[in-house]
């Protein structure tokens, strides 16, 4: 019986990828990243890194039942006519779907870490504080556009790493450190010029009064099930 | 007498002071100076904005320097880098393979910003200019008696306009190539149309990311540069990199790149019209040099008299 549009047909081919939506509003992480950007950030770039996967997997269709995931941490297995696109727009959309997981508006989740993470934290950089400096300091030295990540590292200790462009810690073979990322910021001018212009500290400091360390928990210990 | 004294002393001293102030400056590091703009930060309205412009020189570009001026200082500490300190900041950046490993990268990111945006605010001028493509050229005597007595020679009119044509056939379709170059950078970086030195001065579009250059690949003669870093477009244009790209044409400064490309070629700059021994082409933009050979014969053998 047809059920509407996301009826599938072959079920062995994924249904192409899609902008997932915000559990929060546009305006909703005001003052810290303001309404504009994040509309821009999410219905326009985030959207151009999805179509433009969408093209790249079309080139090669038995790539199509590889998770996200998969396609990030396997890209310089891919084949070579499509391996920068998928990098690039595979990265940007896995790295992006994150994000907006990553941030919840003020109050309405944890914005400090608890439970295991915490003493993680806290034996790995001495406190969340430290934690903060280290990260900042990553992201600030990020020259052109990239990402700073907080991740589990391969021994299960907590490490901090930035990476360039549209990359993440799980693609294997191109990352410095590979870790599995569980928080990450987006530092491309994109994601805080129409707020901070050229002052990426001030964005940097704004932002931890943002990011969702609820979401950060569960991966922790997600990954430290593994 | 006692204030003659006094003044001799004072002389002395003061003297001395100088002295020391040279011998003090010629062991400092060249510490390299920002530029104004030179135009006003609203000149380019309203292809570029004026807050742009302005944070754009007054903070990214003051930024870069700061770097480079910092591993400027560090170098001239160094005994065998010191020699570094004493170049250009195009040659630097040329030479950057030279540079110690400690401050490799601010001279690539931090050298390489200042340089890329002191071209960059020269590659544009308050409404553009126009690049000559007509084979329309002028010649002043002494350069065509230098001419008229060689065998042979090539004739250099409007050498810019008359390279892009001859390989791209058109300016539409090489302005196509640099925008689609500009366009594809991902992440941060620069578009540019360089001549290459080693090959006959052939024109190419090149993108380097960061603030990389072609400055950094030996023989390579940037011409024109397009910042594509999202700081030189964000608060207008947004995400719409292509239409930022396509405007800024509006603003290019063809006459400096005209004469870039004819330093490069060793040529001086382009000669001064003397309007009789102008010749122009009629229909179809084609070179017709034996015509023009021709005119010029008469009006020099009219100018050498008897």
């Amino acid at each position: 019986a047809l059920r509407g549009r996301h009826h599938q047909e072959h079920p062995r081919t994924q249904m192409a990828h899609a902008l997932p939506s915000l559990t929060y509003d546009y305006a909703a992480l005001e003052p810290f990243v303001d309404a504009t950007t994040m509309n821009i950030h999410h219905t326009k770039h985030h959207q151009a890194y999805i179509n433009n996967l969408n093209t790249a997997l079309d080139k090669h269709s038995e790539l199509k039942s590889l998770s996200l995931e998969e396609l990030n941490i396997k890209v310089t297995t891919l084949p070579e006519d499509v391996r920068t696109a998928i990098r690039n727009n595979g990265g940007g959309h896995w790295n992006h779907t994150m994000f907006w997981k990553w941030m919840a508006p003020v109050g309405s989740v944890n914005h400090a870490p608890i439970g295991s993470l915490k003493a993680a934290i806290d034996k790995d950089f001495g406190s969340f504080d430290v934690l903060k400096e280290k990260f900042n300091a990553a992201a600030a030295a990020r020259f052109g556009s990239g990402w700073a990540w907080l991740g589990v590292k391969e021994d299960g200790s907590l490490g901090i790493t930035s990476t360039p462009n549209q990359d993440n810690p799980m693609m294997d073979g191109v990352a410095d450190v590979k870790m599995t990322p569980i928080l990450g910021l987006d530092v491309w001018e994109h994601a805080y010029y129409l707020k901070y212009q050229n002052r990426r500290a001030d964005y940097l400091a704004s932002w931890w009064n943002i990011v969702n360390f609820d979401t950060v928990v569960e991966l922790y210990d997600a990954q430290a099930k593994k | 007498q006692q204030r003659l004294v006094f003044i001799a002393t004072m002389t002395c001293t003061t003297f001395q002071c100088i002295q020391l102030l040279a011998l003090l400056s010629v062991c400092k590091a060249q510490v390299f100076t920002l530029a104004p703009l030179p135009y006003a930060y609203n000149a380019l309205e309203p292809t570029i904005d004026t807050e742009t412009m302005q944070l754009h020189h007054d903070k990214h570009h003051a930024a870069y320097l700061t770097t480079l001026n910092a591993a400027m200082a560090t170098m001239s500490q160094n005994e065998s880098a010191k020699y570094l300190t004493n170049l250009t900041a195009e040659n630097l950046v040329r030479r950057i393979s030279e540079v110690p490993s400690g401050v490799y990268t601010s001279v690539r990111n931090g050298g390489g910003g200042f340089v890329n945006h002191n071209l960059f605010w020269n590659c544009m001028t308050p409404g553009g200019s126009a690049l000559n493509l007509s084979c329309e050229f002028t010649i002043n005597y002494q350069i065509f008696l230098q001419m008229h007595s060689q065998q042979s020679f090539t004739m250099r009119a409007a050498p810019l306009g008359s390279r892009i044509l001859s390989q791209w056939t058109s300016l539409e379709a090489f302005k196509k190539d640099f925008n689609d170059s500009a366009t594809k950078v991902f992440g941060s970086g620069w578009a540019w149309l360089v001549a290459d030195s080693a090959n006959a001065f052939r024109l190419s579009v090149m993108s380097t990311p960061n603030q990389d250059s072609p400055w950094m690949q030996a023989g390579l003669v940037p011409l024109l540069a397009l910042d594509v870093w999202e700081h030189a477009y964000y608060l207008k244009y947004r995400n719409v990199r292509a239409t930022y790209v396509t405007a800024w044409w509006g603003v290019v400064n063809w006459t400096g790149v005209e004469q870039r490309y004819a330093l490069a070629l060793g040529s001086p700059t382009l000669p001064t019209v003397a309007p009789n021994l102008i010749t122009r082409s009629s229909g179809a933009d084609r070179p017709r040099p034996a015509l023009a050979l021709l005119l010029l014969a008469a009006a020099a053998a009219a100018a050498m008299g008897p």
